[in-house]
């Protein structure tokens, strides 16, 4: 008998396969990301579309059925997506929609296939309702923190891993991607470190996550130039993790300015 | 498994391969369009090569508007009855196909040739934005600028809506009213029928009446 499954889920990436059927990665909560075809979805009409009722698109969240792929093929099949929410706060403010792209283009990098994570799914949905807001800077940094963390890559944020020495403001620090951690000036550490303002870190450890910032807004203004150094250090402690470039890095500067 | 092709001579079988490469064309397809074309007179075969050498060799993009055309500029660029006061700004010339056929539309075009997709690491250097820009700066005999109004007409997708957002914020230097396509219910669809996200879009976007 067909195992459907049903769960909720994010769409990561879309690729036409056809002229009526696309490939689209998904992020489910309870099955994690899952590469599936979608049959027909192109077709112009609901009716004719069926049960997926017309093509997916990036970042959409909905609820879908699914016939997971078997363990000698890559794909799976899409049977049946209802869209809850398009999320059209990110189709209407430039910022936004580069935020959406940099978290999307994060969570596909760190997760692997068929690893569910509804803890990082439930951050991820927060995460997109805040991009368009004031909170929105915050909660790109916030959530690829999370992300780090629920990959099993928590970047270690409370002192030089070497004599411990905590981060301060002004204290010069510098990030060892190899090791996930922190070293201070005047340790030795590995000579690919970047370095960072011991503010910067301690930014970056206090900040809570997109469910946090959603339920609890600090009313304090962010600075964008320290979620900008953040965001580009967890980048790039995710692209040495992952050993591939993120293609979104170039927006980073977009989504922090001021 | 056998191979399905065994059996047939070098030539049928590359020719198989190469229609089996087009879009919506499978082995079987592939195969009976090879059975077709050696049924066929000579005339009508050679024929068929040619268009597409011809196509190959003469179909090239309008150094104004971008438009897949054998003659630069295109037709709807050399046309003096449109008004080249409004431009419609979309992602491929199929879209300008689709467009031109509503008859409703007298304006000229702008093919991006693709739309911003950053997870594709297709930023706007791959697309004919500075292109745009430039035609954005010219002006008529009367020193005025030549186009007052840009509609952006790429996909209601997050990708075509980012792109008309990016073309927004860079147009604004501009000064020319910037317009995006009207979005939402169909004429002619049920509510009862929609989806929720066509459903959201025609809410947002509300005309008064």
């Amino acid at each position: 008998m067909a195992n459907y499954q049903t769960d909720e889920a994010l769409c990561l990436r879309v690729i036409d396969f056809s002229e009526t059927s696309q490939v689209v990665t998904l992020l489910t909560r309870r099955h994690g990301l899952m590469g599936l075809l979608a049959k027909g979805s192109r077709k112009a009409s609901k009716r004719r579309a069926g049960p997926i009722g017309g093509p997916l698109d990036l970042l959409c969240r909905g609820e879908a059925i699914f016939l997971p792929a078997r363990e000698d093929a890559g794909l799976g099949t899409l049977t049946a997506w209802d869209v809850r929410d398009h999320h059209p706060q990110l189709r209407t403010q430039l910022r936004a929609f580069y935020a959406g792209q940099m978290v999307c283009e994060f969570t596909s990098l760190l997760l692997s296939p068929l690893d569910p994570h509804p803890e990082l799914y439930d951050q991820l949905v927060a995460a997109l309702e805040l991009l368009a807001g004031a909170q929105g800077p915050r909660a790109v940094v916030a959530y690829m923190k999370c992300a780090l963390t629920e990959a099993g890559y928590q970047p270690r944020l409370a002192g030089c891993q070497e004599c411990q020495a905590a981060a301060r403001p002004g204290r010069p620090m510098r990030f060892v991607a190899a090791a996930g951690g922190l070293w201070c000036a005047d340790c030795p550490a590995d000579k690919r470190a970047v370095q960072v303002d011991g503010g910067v870190i301690l930014a970056l450890a206090r900040l809570p996550t997109p469910m946090r910032l959603r339920a609890q807004p600090p009313s304090r203004e962010a600075n964008s130039r320290a979620l900008l150094t953040a965001a580009r250090l967890l980048m790039g402690y995710a692209r040495f993790i992952a050993e591939k470039p993120l293609k979104t890095y170039s927006l980073a500067a977009a989504v922090f300015d001021k | 498994m056998g191979d399905s092709k065994a059996g047939y001579s070098t030539l049928v079988r590359r020719l198989m391969e190469l229609f089996g490469r087009l879009p919506g064309v499978g082995a079987r397809s592939a195969e009976r369009m090879v059975f077709h074309i050696l049924k066929s007179s000579p005339e009508e075969a050679l024929a068929l090569a040619d268009a597409i050498r011809a196509v190959k060799e003469r179909v090239r993009h309008c150094q104004i508007c971008f438009h897949l055309t054998e003659n630069d500029p295109c037709e709807i660029c050399a046309d003096a009855t449109r008004d080249h006061g409004v431009i419609c700004v979309v992602e491929q010339s199929k879209d300008l196909f689709q467009i031109e056929a509503t008859g409703a539309y007298h304006g000229v075009y702008h093919v991006l040739l693709g739309r911003l997709a950053p997870l594709e690491g297709i930023g706007p250097e791959n697309l004919t934005v500075d292109a745009l820009l430039e035609r954005l700066r010219r002006r008529d005999e009367r020193g005025e600028p030549a186009a007052r109004e840009v509609i952006l007409a790429t996909n209601p997708t997050m990708e075509g809506d980012g792109t008309a957002l990016y073309l927004q914020s860079r147009l604004r230097e501009t000064g020319v009213t910037v317009t995006r396509l009207a979005r939402g219910l169909p004429a002619g669809a049920q509510i009862e029928h929609s989806n929720k996200a066509i459903l959201s879009d025609a809410l947002t976007w509300r005309t008064r009446m």
